[in-house]
């Protein structure tokens, strides 16, 4: 298998996740991408008619699509290289005591199942390509509430409805990755909240990307309907290979009248993961998007999640840290649109750059002519650790109605000194002091995420703070 | 030879949809040197030197664009501090086709107000690119008011670089025009160089105002202050990017820039991005903006006095280019923009 | 004839009951005070007299010199004599003092004001509040201390000549020596036999050198006691605390 060690990227100890296992015996397709690839995954999949047409038109656009002319370099990725397809070699369970035990262990270590038991509604895996374990709780499917994988939705009771709805907020064309999703995407999760059921407690998945120079293609697809409510929330993570890995996901959250969707996101994808992810949710009238999303790993992220707000009084909040250390270029942010009267969006973002790492805010609120009396807020606050790293704001506005109200404030700065003192000052030890300030400064997050993954967050920070090199 | 060229390119290139990474602009014919009304003062030298090597806002294309035009190179004298302001004035003839550059040099110690007025026929294009050079502890404020015709397309650029506590002090007055495109790039070199802008436009009709200001702080203990005030009605569309841009090694600088816009109509296009770049930990950079309506708090004040909305958004809207006309330091210069008093006895 | 009757008066912020069925009236040339803690909603009436859009009226009305006020746009309000100063004006860059007041009063006169008269008025007026004549050519309010902008809405006060003023909250933060200016602009408007005033606040600083006809104690959206002008002292002597646990 060729290498590429252009994406190889010197880490801090991140044992925790860096464990893999050598999964011999699963089937991949070979590497690159062509037609018959394409069909080879359709096949693999049992696809519908028009599922197989999809892939094969996105792989079209795929082809005709340039590459962006902005943002970090993607050279190191070499397409030809990428395993766009790698099924583990099991089935996928509904009962943890049947998953392989070896990737029972890679769960077992990341927390997975004991999350599950403590503190979720329901539970998917995502190992490699393909779910290997996906349960609900009985109470919670007892309120009608779907959770299943896409493939077996495709085939069941809700197949018109992922017709209907499947790669419709982002289509194909939307840009290179997109059109290269729509050819090659399998697994993921598909989510029903029928109108008015309110889902008390989370529901996660969890994706794992377990084998070199592979891609990680899942679609996400949820629906909450009038009037319902759903916390869900995204893990990932993978383990560190000297080839590059690439994650091009899709999620597209449909939010109903006066519905609201919270969909929060810890990744911490191993460094030599290139990132190109696309998330985006419109929101019907009264309704409600919250995202809480936190990027630690990654050699290379390009990921703005995108509120449409399409119905009258409809509601984005996007909250978000972002921490790039030694080798990573993470490029964060947000869109949203503005599409229909007295809608409003909140956009609250820190990122940190540490130890030659580069990250930027990219964002862009579009205010149309359709959406009178709205409002639009923005903070975004960057923070300098060093100074061989490398911190950029690029935000952009397109507002197109008198009657609006847009404010934006951005703030980039260090750590000062008479803080550090202040802290040394009541016997804290510097290292101790800059974490400390570090977790404050990301707090914005840490207050909106459930107090096991606040943790788990802090504990991220606590190690990127502790790897300090230069 | 019609050709088309890209300017005011955004520093760091974003989203293509958005069309805001540059602006295309189309020139007919080769540039023809306008005249120039030229009030040299006391202790400013006209000179043949060469044009200042600088890279400007609008960016390289425009340069190549004027490179055969004769520069128009003035000095000042070391040592002094002209009383008078060095006014260059100049109204563009129709259909014309002009371009012209002027370059500024300040000696260490040195102090200039330069003011120039733009004005049009109706129609026709015209470039204009000043140059700036500022020794040690020099001073140059630098006022421009663009006035074009309503169906004229104006080019004004800048391009400066700034030496130990030397501080440039950019004034703009934008109203009218079919469209103007202004570049604005200020290499803050020495130490304790400052950058000052205070930009003020007023925009209706169908009038296209395309900004790049950038700042370019490589001197320790630099700092920038773009204040962007602005006003739109009608059809008029603004594109505004503002960059502040730390380059590794500025440590002690500091940045800030504020926008502000009032939207007067539904059919008004406002896109601004303002970035920040930073490779430097010991700095502080700030931006903030406010666009849409007329503040609720404002309008309630004002109209408790007695007046009714209309009048009260149009006092704001008066008040926010004035409020960047007093700043100017020449009387001259505020008086025949301000609004007389007038006395109805 | 009451100049202002206000009659089982309710209002809301942002969904939140704040005043509730309050009833008062005041006559012409009256000085009302109207105290209560923090929080009472002192301020939401003087907002609701004058029309700002944040507070929502939930019942009952406010008629002023016989009309309808709640129908009348603010200016209007504004326009039929009615001033209330602001516990933080705006600030106005491009626009000074002296051409807003002009503004102002051209629009509430509908009226040309002649130039040379209106300046020597002002200057009259701010010479009562010791103010600089300088600020008469300065931005509104652009870098006024807080005492500068307390004169700067008297000195709109004395200029716009309003049959009844609202001044809320006009002594908070004021030194000794400027409550006592303020207050001599204050007497300045009384002048006119005709001039009502509705004075605002939670202290009793500025009341010491006027006259109080009439004394109103605001606790929790609700006029829990009347009086006369003596009331000010008895709250001078044991503040709110009689009122607040009934």
């Amino acid at each position: 298998m060729a290498t590429e060690d252009k994406t190889y990227v010197e880490d801090i100890d991140r044992s925790l996740y860096d464990f893999r296992f050598e999964n011999k015996d699963a089937y991949k397709v070979d590497e690159g991408l062509t037609p018959e690839i394409v069909k080879t995954i359709s096949d693999e999949k049992k696809d519908p008619a028009w599922m197989r047409e999809f892939r094969l038109h996105s792989l079209d656009i795929y082809n005709q699509t340039q590459m962006p002319d902005w943002g970090p370099s993607i050279e190191g990725l070499n397409m030809n290289n990428i395993v766009t397809y790698v099924r583990p070699n099991t089935k996928m369970h509904a009962d943890w005591e049947e998953v392989p035990e070896e990737i029972k262990d890679t769960f077992e270590k990341l927390g997975i199942p004991q999350a599950e038991r403590e503190s979720l509604a329901g539970v998917g895996a995502q190992f490699d390509s393909e779910l290997v374990y996906h349960n609900v709780k009985e109470e919670v499917a007892a309120q009608g509430i779907i959770y299943t994988d896409l493939e077996s939705a495709l085939h069941g009771p809700y197949a018109d409805m992922i017709h209907d709805h499947f790669m419709k907020l982002v289509p194909p064309t939307d840009h290179k990755f997109a059109a290269l999703h729509g050819a090659v995407w399998s697994g993921g999760s598909f989510v029903y909240v029928p109108p008015g059921v309110s889902v008390e407690i989370p529901l996660q998945s969890y994706f794992r990307l377990n084998a070199p120079g592979a891609g990680q293609f899942e679609h996400t697809l949820i629906i909450v309907d009038e009037g319902a409510y759903l916390h869900f929330i995204e893990g990932c993570s993978a383990p560190k290979y000297n080839v590059a890995n690439l994650h091009a996901g899709c999620v597209e959250l449909f939010v109903g009248k006066n519905a609201t969707l919270r969909y929060s996101t810890i990744e911490n994808w191993s460094k030599n993961m290139y990132n190109l992810n696309t998330k985006r949710a419109r929101v019907e009238e009264g309704g409600k998007v919250e995202w809480v999303s936190g990027s630690f790993g990654s050699h290379v992220s390009y990921l703005y999640p995108m509120s449409v707000l399409a119905g009258k009084g409809s509601r984005s909040e996007f909250t978000s840290v972002t921490f790039a250390g030694k080798g990573q270029n993470l490029d964060t942010g947000c869109k949203v649109v503005h599409n229909a009267p007295q809608t409003s969006s909140v956009v609250n973002t820190r990122s940190i750059s540490k130890s030659g790492g580069i990250s930027t805010f990219r964002s862009s609120v579009v205010v149309t002519k359709n959406a009178p009396e709205s409002k639009s807020a923005v903070s975004c606050q960057s923070l300098m650790l060093d100074t061989i790293s490398r911190s950029d704001t690029i935000p952009a506005m397109d507002i197109r109605t008198s009657k609006a109200d847009i404010g934006h404030e951005a703030r980039i700065g260090r750590i000062s000194d008479d803080a550090i003192f202040y802290l040394m000052s009541r016997g804290i030890a510097e290292d101790d002091a800059r974490a400390m300030i570090v977790s404050g400064f990301a707090d914005n997050v840490g207050k909106e995420l459930p107090l096991e993954y606040a943790i788990e967050m802090n504990n991220l920070i606590r190690l990127e703070m502790k790897g300090a090199i230069g | 030879m019609e050709r088309t060229m890209k300017i005011n390119h955004l520093p760091a290139y974003t989203y293509g949809w958005l069309h805001l990474n540059n602006a295309d602009l189309t020139v007919k014919d080769a540039p023809v040197p306008a005249d120039l009304k030229v009030e040299v003062p006391v202790h400013v030298v006209a000179n043949e030197s060469a044009r200042i090597a600088v890279p400007t806002g609008a960016g390289d294309a425009l340069t190549d664009y004027l490179k055969d035009v004769p520069v128009l190179s003035y000095d000042v004298l070391a040592g002094s501090i002209p009383a008078k302001p060095l006014r260059i004035r100049t109204d563009y003839a129709k259909d014309a086709q002009a371009g012209n550059v002027i370059s500024l040099h300040l000696n260490a110690g040195t102090s200039l107000v330069a003011v120039m007025d733009l004005t049009s026929e109706a129609t026709g294009f015209a470039a204009l690119q000043t140059l700036f050079e500022l020794e040690e502890d020099s001073h140059l404020t630098l006022v421009q008011i663009l006035r074009p015709g309503e169906q004229f397309t104006l080019v004004n650029d800048i391009g400066g670089r700034v030496k130990d506590r030397a501080d440039v002090h950019i004034i703009h007055v934008m109203l009218g025009g079919k469209e103007v495109y202004q570049g604005c790039r200020v290499n803050l070199e020495g130490r304790h160089s400052d950058l000052k802008t205070d930009i003020g436009y007023r925009l209706q009709g169908e009038s296209k105002l395309d900004m790049n200001y950038y700042a370019y702080h490589t001197g320790k203990k630099t700092s920038c202050e773009i204040q962007a005030d602005g006003v739109l009605a009608d059809h008029a569309k603004k594109v505004f990017r503002g960059t502040i841009d730390f380059i590794n090694g500025c440590a002690g600088s500091v940045g800030d820039e504020r926008e502000d816009v009032l939207l007067l109509s539904d059919d008004v296009v406002n896109q601004t991005i303002p970035l920040i770049l930073c490779a430097e930990e010991d700095v502080e950079g700030n931006h903030g903006a406010t666009i849409g309506r007329l503040d609720e708090d404002a309008l309630f004040y004002a109209e408790s006095r007695g007046m009714d909305e209309a009048s009260v958004i149009e006092m704001m809207a008066s008040a926010r280019i004035d409020a960047v006309i007093k700043k100017i330091p020449d009387e001259t210069t505020r008086t025949l923009l301000l609004p007389k008093e007038d006395d109805h006895d | 004839m009451s100049l202002l009757s206000i009659d089982n008066l309710s209002v809301s912020v942002e969904e939140k009951q704040i005043l509730k069925n309050l009833t008062f009236q005041v006559n012409k040339g009256e000085t009302h005070v109207l105290m209560g803690p923090n929080g009472a909603g002192k301020s939401t009436l003087g907002n609701a007299i004058m029309g700002n859009p944040a507070y929502h009226i939930d019942g009952g009305s406010i008629f002023f010199q016989d009309e309808d006020l709640l129908a009348k746009p603010v200016n209007e309000r504004a326009k039929a004599g009615i001033f209330m100063s602001f516990q933080n004006p705006i600030e106005v860059p491009g626009i000074t003092l002296s051409n807003f007041i002009r503004s102002a009063l051209e629009q509430k006169t509908g009226q040309r004001i002649r130039i040379f008269q209106f300046k020597k008025e002002l200057e009259k007026a701010m010479e009562v509040l010791q103010m600089d004549p300088s600020y008469a050519e300065r931005d509104l309010n652009v870098g006024f201390s807080g005492g500068e902008k307390k004169k700067a809405e008297i000195l709109q006060l004395l200029m716009l000549k309003p049959s009844l003023a609202i001044l809320d909250e006009t002594d908070s933060g004021l030194d000794v020596d400027a409550v006592r200016t303020v207050s001599r602009g204050i007497l300045e408007y009384q002048k006119d036999k005709d001039s009502a005033l509705i004075i605002i606040t939670h202290s009793t600083g500025i009341l010491s050198s006027l006259h109080v006809d009439h004394t109103h104690i605001l606790v929790d959206g609700e006029i829990v006691a009347n009086g006369d002008g003596s009331l000010v002292d008895e709250i001078n002597r044991d503040g709110f605390a009689r009122y607040e646990h009934n």
